[in-house]
């Protein structure tokens, strides 16, 4: 929410679409909610990024990986939670959105959802190989 | 698609809020710099954007981290962010302490002095969860 005027007001287009929380207590979708509206149709978002260069928009109802939203349903109930699902979801949202640079931040700590380095890295590798297949 | 990683630590959260009205009051800060921003929120999204600004090809190393800081110091950053809250209907001229925060407040304080060790998110997250987050934006 900070770096996306910051570097759209450099000139870099950054279409930023976002979900709500699932784990958390707040999400970019819950935050940005505070300040502005979050829910538009694909044709307003395309409006807003061909006139601002980015928008702040949530991508559920968007259609952006249908596949991605049968999984999420099938797996909520099972609680099934697994790394590569969350990347292929990830990563599947940010190539519908025609984006060609991305950067992924990976927190890791005792208590974060990543706990070590080897999770960490394993999963950095995995980013970076599905980014090369898109 | 070009795509960078960055590992980075996590062992505290970042900022002082935990639940959307408390967080945003801090991107606000940060964006507005507020004698009240919190500096490892800024310095963690400065840091990020350098690593864009990098990927882009705008810039390198010192050079990137520079301009990121610029960007924010010079109201430049705030400035396009009043300008995508205004395109996406929200009050542009919004200050952070016009933010309406929960009616009901509790202090906790600690029953003797000492220093904090560490800190579980995990805990954190539950008790947030709890006091209605994330359905609840003041939570």
């Amino acid at each position: 929410m900070i770096m996306i005027p910051l570097l759209t007001s450099l000139g870099i287009k950054m279409p930023k679409t976002f979900s709500k929380a699932i784990t958390t207590p707040a999400a970019t979708g819950e935050c940005v909610s505070v300040l502005m509206d979050i829910s538009f149709s694909k044709k307003q978002i395309e409006e807003l990024v061909r006139k601002h260069n980015t928008c702040l928009v949530w991508g559920g109802g968007l259609d952006l990986a249908p596949a991605d939203e049968k999984l999420i349903k099938a797996a909520y109930p099972l609680s099934m939670q697994s790394y590569s699902r969350t990347i292929v979801s990830i990563m599947a949202k940010k190539y519908a959105m025609g984006i060609n640079h991305s950067l992924i931040d990976i927190p890791m700590g005792p208590t974060a959802k990543v706990p070590d380095m080897k999770t960490a890295n394993k999963l950095k590798k995995q980013f970076i190989y599905v980014g090369q297949k898109l | 698609m070009k795509v960078h990683v960055e590992i980075t630590d996590a062992i505290e959260p970042i900022g002082a809020g935990i639940g959307a009205i408390l967080q945003v009051r801090e991107v606000l800060r940060v964006l507005q710099q507020h004698e009240l921003r919190p500096m490892d929120l800024q310095n963690k999204a400065l840091f990020l954007a350098a690593r864009i600004i990098e990927l882009v090809g705008m810039a390198k190393g010192k050079a990137a981290d520079e301009l990121a800081l610029k960007t924010l110091k010079s109201g430049k950053a705030w400035g396009k962010m009043q300008e995508i809250i205004k395109a996406q209907h929200g009050n542009p001229n919004i200050k952070s302490e016009q933010l309406e925060l929960a009616k009901i407040k509790k202090e906790i304080k600690a029953e003797k002095d000492g220093r904090v060790k560490s800190i579980d998110m995990k805990v954190l997250n539950v008790v947030a969860r709890t006091l209605g987050a994330p359905i609840d934006l003041k939570a």
